[in-house]
């Protein structure tokens, strides 16, 4: 099993959510977050600076699919998600040692 | 003591006395005049129940005392009847004659029943009261304290056992000093303090002996609850509101709380069944409340309000000690805090009231505050005042009404809770005892001043004990909870009398006068001195629909008050995903309502501000930026409170927000997308937002912008000309000459496009010029090539919305074919353009295609532009043909700022014909832009100074209204506005008012058609 972070712009949620709705992922927990740290390509000074900013906001999705669903998962999240712009955002993959459904005692992906 | 109100014994009395005399003597007929005379309303109804006052015979007739008594209540009607009605009661003893042979006792008694239907309701029902209230009982003048009431009570209960038996004896004394109090309170015998207190002494001793009954009962019922070491579990009333000041009322409710302390259970004697100590009571309070509230044929003592306990009505009824300090520990509010400086013991265990009382200090009190109090507590004043501004019966409401009863509570318990903390002697339950002691409270060194000054103190005081004994003679005479100021004549004039003074005149200015003082001390309490702006976080507060919200936005310059206040609630509500994403938005409100107010369209501000969070999502998070960030909250405020046209980009395609503010890559690149329409287009997009946040963040000159718009439509233009290039030459091949070589191509620019003056949403101004004839590759004419690439090239600028394109310079006009081959366009300048097309071409530029070709066409153009000198005929046909372009007909009458009289055009043409006339000789005089030229000719002495100068302002002021125009809508219109699009427009451009806007518009137009004609006709001498 593994656990998908991805942050993407706010406004590709919808698309986000729906393109996982259609391969069968529903469940997901969703958060705003206002990042720190500086957007990539960061290199040129405008003169507009008096309304840069360094980051804007993002929506930060996490969910947890089985092993074969993962590239799926990661290939929608991206094609649905992009614009193209600089700050579409990122996807982080990791481990997930074990999940258990609580009412049911269910492990493993029968708990997804 | 003599009464504290008389009428006026010198100069009334005699004189009503006369009338009464009369009245009573005079036969039916002649009695009418006196009766109407000394006041009455209906004299013949008068008359008639004068009349039946004969009818038990040995009773005496009215005396003529009380018929001038009840002329001067202002009430004579009503207090003859009720005196009639009482006489009736009183059966043949003889009401009457008691009244002839003790004129004081006639006089009061015609008074209190003018005066209060309710009083003589209770005295026809026990007129034995009648002699004890107005001869017997010292206390309807002297003060009563508790302690005696107590024992008068007990002497009256003491032999009672039975439940019911001892409820009927309390009813009856209560309704007895419920009257005493009452006529007193008609009388003026007391001051406002002493008649509430008495008001709660009499509510404390009915609560105690209904607890005792209560208690006594369930006791039988279920035995003593003890606590875990078997001792009694106790039980305490709490008084809070008016009830618990000892300032109460005749007719609202009684507020109570009760706490008990002690877990355990009961131990019944015999058969009982015991209960758990919390079960017993919880039914103790239930019986008690019962009791208090039941209706029986004797009527209710009280009504009893419980919502201000912990949970309020949800919350059961009783709550221990434990409890109740865990509820305000964790979860108390600050209205609760408030609320509890009320809170007294009114009947139940002592200790427990000491104990409870302990509790609750540190909490009503702290030592520090961790927000500020003042703000919370106005935010609970503002919902409360909001409600009050809905209540269609608003107006003469002396509790809820500004600068009235509640405004002066407010006052006094905001202040107990600031200086409660330190300053102890601060914290009293009374308001008027609390305002004694604010107006003393000093720190110990003298570096705090008091909360109150003694005149400020002064002035609340007398506003309270004038309010409140309005409020107690309102209730007194109908025994409702009334608080509204007659607006009937008669009825108000009575109130006038019996408050003490002239007349209805009189009373009313006074009312008014205490309503000021306290609403200025209000103000100045609550909103600072500098009456400072309060926060708008209260309309969050209120429900849709609200007329106060709505009046509020109204004042704050929004035309739809209703509409922006369901957008600013749709923006608290907005699916917060951040945590603390409302308080983000509370925080950012004050701010975004007032950059709004001062947009030029608030309305539709709001309105675009609504759609972008919208669209762009993660509404917390961008709330708490804009909170933070003031560039970007300035910079989003402008574009939604000034532009339609950026805000609609914006909203379109949100992505465009993240190219503005963060740090994007700029135009397109050399990636995959460069051949892409798409990509083109939102290149431009990102472009105009940057520009047009530049000009609206004051950051570029409308010289910069223009020529920052100017270059994007050929960065556009070009990138579209790859687009189209390449799959045409695919399907057809290059076009060659006859030698085989590649012919070249140029396209040229005219109009503001060829000055570099483009603005938003202006056309390019085109024409397309190839370098000669041939065929393709595959046989296809030159000519037929390069006209359908140049109409593919305005087809594809269409498609995305890029820009609409203006051929009409090119020869021949509309009709003729696209592009032109360059020894057909040298024909047609030599032989067919007409002379004012010198004019028109005097500013053009090539703008794609190739380079080397466009600068021969540009030759070739200057050549015919330059060739002779500026002739009368020419000037004249350039005048003729200005004429031509103004408005006619309809369009006239809305001032058209580029083509009417006075226009930026009449500018234009000024530009240009100096440019044909000083071009002739030198080249470095041949100026495309407008504003170049005319700088230009006034360096070099062609344009005097003054008029020079003017031209220049008014081309720069007129530019800029046309900006403004175009930023503000849709559409392209060169007619100023009317009515709210006027107004919007003028506020704009910084103008004061619509007037004075307009007014600046045509004083420019009509200079610069002056200045315009003035050289033309120069031109032509």
């Amino acid at each position: 099993m593994k656990n998908i972070v991805a942050f993407i712009k706010p406004f590709k949620l919808d698309e986000v959510k729906q393109s996982l709705a259609a391969i069968g992922l529903v469940g997901m927990s969703v958060s705003e977050v206002r990042g720190c740290g500086r957007q990539r390509g960061h290199s040129e000074i405008y003169r507009g600076a008096e309304y840069q900013l360094d980051f804007m906001p993002k929506i930060r999705i996490e969910l947890a699919v089985g092993d074969g669903q993962l590239d799926e998962a990661v290939e929608v999240i991206m094609q649905s998600a992009a614009t193209g712009e600089v700050g579409d955002g990122k996807i982080f993959v990791s481990e997930l040692i074990e999940a258990i459904r609580i009412r049911t005692g269910e492990t493993g992906e029968n708990a997804l | 003591m003599k009464p504290a109100k008389t009428p006026s014994e010198a100069s009334v009395v005699p004189t009503a006395l006369e009338l009464a005399r009369r009245a009573l003597t005079a036969d039916a007929a002649k009695a009418l005049d006196p009766l109407e005379q000394l006041g009455f309303a209906d004299p013949v109804q008068a008359l008639e129940t004068l009349d039946r006052t004969g009818g038990p015979p040995q009773s005496a007739p009215l005396p003529v005392l009380a018929l001038a008594e009840l002329a001067a209540t202002g009430r004579p009607d009503e207090g003859l009847r009720q005196l009639v009605r009482l006489a009736v009661a009183y059966g043949p003893q003889g009401l009457f004659s008691h009244l002839e042979a003790d004129p004081i006792l006639c006089q009061r008694l015609v008074q209190v029943v003018s005066h209060s239907t309710f009083l003589a309701d209770i005295l026809v029902r026990d007129f034995e009261f009648l002699l004890w209230l107005l001869v017997e009982t010292p206390h309807l003048v002297e003060p009563l304290e508790r302690s005696t009431l107590r024992q008068i009570l007990r002497t009256d209960i003491g032999h009672v056992s039975e439940f019911e038996e001892r409820l009927e004896v309390l009813r009856r004394v209560h309704r007895r000093e419920f009257l005493r109090i009452g006529a007193a309170e008609i009388l003026g015998t007391k001051p406002v303090a002493q008649i509430g207190k008495e008001l709660a002494d009499l509510a404390d001793v009915v609560v105690e002996v209904a607890l005792e009954t209560c208690q006594h009962a369930l006791w039988q019922e279920h035995g003593q609850p003890l606590d875990e070491r078997a001792r009694p579990a106790r039980f305490l009333v709490v008084g809070l509101g008016k009830y618990g000041g000892q300032e109460l009322n005749y007719s609202s409710d009684i507020d109570l709380i009760f706490v008990w302390d002690g877990e355990g259970e009961t131990q019944p004697e015999g058969e009982g069944t015991p209960l758990e100590n919390s079960e017993f009571f919880r039914r103790l309070g239930q019986r008690l409340v019962h009791v208090l509230t039941e209706a029986t044929k004797e009527g209710f003592f009280y009504r009893v309000d419980m919502r201000l306990r912990p949970e309020g009505a949800s919350g059961t009824l009783t709550h221990s000690l434990r409890a109740s300090w865990r509820y305000y520990e964790t979860r108390g509010e600050l209205w609760e805090r408030q609320m509890l400086i009320k809170a007294r013991r009114v009947a139940g265990s002592r200790t427990l009231g000491e104990q409870y009382a302990a509790m609750l200090r540190p909490f009503i009190y702290p030592a520090h505050f961790h927000s500020a109090p003042h703000e919370e507590i106005r935010r609970i004043k503002e919902r409360i005042e909001a409600s009050i501004r809905e209540r269609p019966r608003g107006e003469n409401n002396i509790k809820l009404q500004a600068g009235g009863i509640r405004d002066i509570e407010f006052i006094v318990q905001c202040l107990q809770l600031l200086y409660g903390g330190i300053q102890p002697q601060a914290r009293s339950h009374n308001t008027l005892a609390a305002i004694d002691r604010l107006a003393e409270v000093v720190s110990p060194k003298g570096a705090m001043k008091a909360a109150l000054t003694a005149a400020e103190a002064n002035a609340l005081k007398n506003a309270y004990e004038f309010f409140r004994r309005v409020e107690n003679l309102l209730q007194i005479a109908s025994g409702r909870p009334d608080y509204a100021v007659p607006e009937d004549a008669q009825a108000l004039r009575a109130l006038a009398l019996v408050m003490g003074y002239e007349d209805a005149r009189a009373f009313s200015s006074a009312l008014a006068g205490h309503r000021l003082r306290v609403r200025r001390l209000f103000a100045a309490l609550f909103y600072g001195d500098t009456a400072a702006p309060r926060s708008p976080t209260w309309l969050l507060e209120v429900e849709n629909g609200s007329a106060a919200a709505k009046a509020d936005l109204v004042a704050r310059g929004f035309v739809d008050g209703a509409a922006a206040h369901r957008r600013l609630q749709r923006l608290a509500g907005m699916g917060l995903l951040l945590s603390g994403g409302r308080a983000h938005f509370e925080a950012l409100l004050p701010e975004l309502l007032n950059s709004l107010a001062a947009a030029p369209d608030p309305d539709q501000g709001l309105l675009r501000f609504t759609q972008l969070v919208e669209a762009y999502g993660a509404p917390g998070a961008l709330y708490s930026l804009l909170q933070e960030h003031t560039g970007f909250r300035t910079l989003i405020i402008a574009i939604c409170g000034s532009s339609r046209f950026l805000a609609d980009l914006l909203r379109r395609d949100p992505a465009l927000l993240d190219s503005l503010v963060g740090q994007a890559d700029w135009g397109l690149g050399s990636g995959p997308a460069r051949g892409d329409l798409r990509a083109i287009a939102r290149m431009q997009n990102k472009s105009l937002l940057r520009i047009g946040a530049d000009d609206l963040m004051g950051l570029a000159t409308e010289e910069e912008t223009f020529l920052r718009l100017t270059e994007l439509g050929e960065e556009v233009l070009q990138a579209v000309y790859g687009l189209a290039w390449g799959p045409l030459v695919r399907r057809w091949g290059k076009p060659r000459n006859r030698q085989g070589r590649d012919v070249r191509f140029a396209v040229l620019a005219g109009g503001k496009f060829g000055g570099r003056e483009v603005d938003f949403g202006s056309d390019l101004d085109l024409f397309f010029v190839y370098e000669g004839d041939g065929k393709t590759r595959r046989g296809v004419p030159n000519s037929v090539f390069f006209t359908e690439f140049s109409q593919r090239l305005i087809a594809l600028l269409a498609e995305e919305g890029l820009y609409s394109v203006d051929a009409r310079l090119r020869p021949e006009g509309a009709s003729a074919p696209m592009a032109i081959s360059l020894v057909g366009y040298r024909r047609y300048l030599a032989q067919r353009a007409a002379s004012w097309e010198r004019m028109a071409l005097s500013r053009a530029r090539q703008v794609a295609g190739d380079a080397e070709f466009g600068a021969r066409v540009l030759r070739a153009i200057e050549r015919f532009v330059y060739n002779r000198e500026v002739e009368a005929a020419l000037v004249a046909q350039m005048q003729e043909m200005r004429q031509r372009m103004e408005p006619q007909g309809k369009r006239q009458t809305r001032i058209n700022i580029k083509r009417g009289p006075g226009g930026i055009v009449d500018i234009e043409f000024v530009a240009q014909v100096l440019v044909l006339k000083w071009g002739y000789r030198d080249r470095s005089l041949r100026v495309g832009s407008t504003r170049h030229a005319l700088q230009l000719f006034i360096e070099q002495g062609c344009l005097d100074r003054e008029r020079g100068h003017f031209l220049l302002d008014a081309y720069e002021y007129l530019r800029a209204v046309e900006k403004g125009m175009r930023l503000a809508s849709e559409r392209a219109s060169d007619a100023l506005p009317t009515g709210r699009e006027l107004e919007i427009l003028s506020r704009a451009l910084g103008a004061k008012d619509v007037a004075a806007f307009q007014d600046e518009v045509e004083t420019y137009m009509q200079q610069t058609r002056r200045v315009f004609s003035a050289l033309f006709a120069e031109l032509t001498d």
